[in-house]
């Protein structure tokens, strides 16, 4: 039974991603309800992620160009627009926001 | 990579889910319950509640994966159900519903995959980047809950560093760096042989953070059930319940040039002979051996085997008399100074 790790979805491509242990698979959500390609964690949308073996969670906050992914006591900020490569990804420069402080953010 | 630092503790490890909502809060799901935050600084605006407490009629017990998707929906996952959630009414629309048919149901061909299928697939065969046919076992220690930290903690270093395998169990390989316990002598053997398979290559690096003496390195438990040398006299009972000696190792898993350290003690001391004089007792160096004679100790007998199956550039690493590692390798038969370093190119 494929329990789900996580997923992200991406408004402005429309595109989903279901996460599942070193692998994700893309679709899009409304226009053809077609599954894509299951691939590694870090290929294509997600290259360059941090997190390699699998991830725990994924929160997207559309506003800031940004998906955050969680495993273990981590978690990475991941700028949808670092990898502009797959078709219809976002271009301009993402808001950067602050989601959580730093320790050193708070104590200032 | 930044800690969380905000968050209750429970709430700052192994989430389940992590979910920005359309009102501006972020919710972490983690078991049965949930958390709203502030998503600029990431506090709490209330203690936790019961998932069922605070999102109408979503009667999941725990959350595996949510998102917002279009049209004001949000969509929770639990196993293999599903359920969509009104942002603006604030509450589940209907049941749950087995997603393995909505999530897509289409097809465009019959060649094309659902999303079920797709994830269904057993993808061991794709190991991230990363994971190498490499194994830090520790001695997962019963008795001694002190004991078993330490070795863990030393095994779990020794993974990261080298790309370890974390405890693979073929066809159920998890392919993650990590640590593997032992409690055997069976669970190193069989731990090696599933290495092998799930990464579909030889193993060639294995290190084993535990106790142990010139005869063998010790189990789990207060019984010889650990791995020893040729001539070890184990209990008919012992063997069933998993003690196993050199020539048990799975040399056929294991590549030409592959490296084996023992981090425990004494294994490359030799086994002296056991005339009564002389006599150390049993229960602090290993079983007993078969006859009076001088032996190999644990590393070189080991070592002997793997050079009989034709792994010609294999070396074996144990602490000796001075309390430095020896290496025994085709060069040092009998054991010589030397730092134990992974696997030379073969």
């Amino acid at each position: 039974m494929p329990k789900i790790d996580a997923i992200v979805y991406w408004p402005p491509t429309d595109k989903a991603y279901f996460f599942r242990g070193s692998t994700y698979v893309r679709y899009r959500l409304s226009g053809g309800e077609e599954a894509e390609e299951r691939v590694s964690l870090t290929e294509h949308r997600w290259k360059g992620l941090a997190f390699e073996g699998r991830i725990d969670a994924a929160a997207t906050v559309e506003s800031e160009g940004l998906v955050y992914f969680f495993r273990e006591d981590m978690f990475v900020p991941y700028r949808i627009s670092d990898n502009p490569d797959e078709e219809g990804a976002l271009n301009q420069p993402p808001h950067r926001g602050t989601l959580f402080l730093t320790p050193s953010q708070v104590s200032a | 990579m930044e800690r969380y630092s905000l968050l209750p503790p429970k709430y700052q490890r192994d989430l389940d889910t992590v979910l920005f909502w359309p009102n501006g809060r972020l919710y972490f799901f983690k078991e049965g319950f949930y958390l709203a935050c502030d998503p600029v600084n990431g506090a709490p605006l209330q203690a936790e509640r019961k998932i069922a407490d605070g999102w109408a009629g979503l009667n999941f017990d725990r959350i595996d994966a949510a998102f917002v998707g279009e049209h004001g929906r949000g969509y929770f996952f639990r196993g293999e159900e599903y359920a969509a959630y009104s942002v603006s009414d604030d509450k589940a629309l209907g049941t749950a519903q087995p997603w393995k048919d909505h999530w897509p149901a289409l097809r465009g061909s019959p060649d094309e995959k659902t999303l079920w299928e797709l994830l269904s697939e057993d993808r061991s065969d794709v190991p991230p980047p990363g994971i190498r046919a490499k194994l830090s076992f520790f001695q997962d220690v019963e008795t001694k809950p002190v004991d078993r930290l330490g070795f863990l903690n030393l095994a779990a270093e020794k993974a990261n560093r080298i790309g370890a395998i974390a405890d693979p169990r073929f066809p159920d390989c998890g392919l993650e760096v990590g640590p593997t316990p032992y409690r055997t002598g069976e669970d190193i053997v069989n731990r090696i042989a599933d290495a092998a398979k799930c990464l579909k290559t030889p193993v060639d690096e294995i290190w084993l953070f535990c106790h142990g003496g010139p005869r063998g390195i010790f189990s789990a438990y207060e019984t010889y059930r650990g791995l020893y040398v040729r001539w070890a006299l184990l209990a008919p009972e012992d063997q069933q319940l998993g003690a196993r000696t050199v020539w048990d190792v799975p040399t056929e898993n294991m590549a030409t040039n592959v490296v084996i350290v023992f981090a425990s003690c004494g294994a490359g001391f030799p086994v002296l002979g056991q005339d009564k004089e002389h006599r150390v007792p049993p229960d602090t160096y290993g079983p007993e051996v078969e006859d009076n004679l001088p032996r190999p100790g644990l590393a070189e007998d080991l070592l002997d085997i793997l050079l009989n199956a034709g792994l010609q550039d294999a070396k074996v690493y144990g602490i000796g008399g001075t309390g430095g590692y020896l290496e025994f390798s085709s060069a040092h038969k009998s054991g010589h100074p030397g730092v134990p370093t992974g696997p030379s190119p073969s």
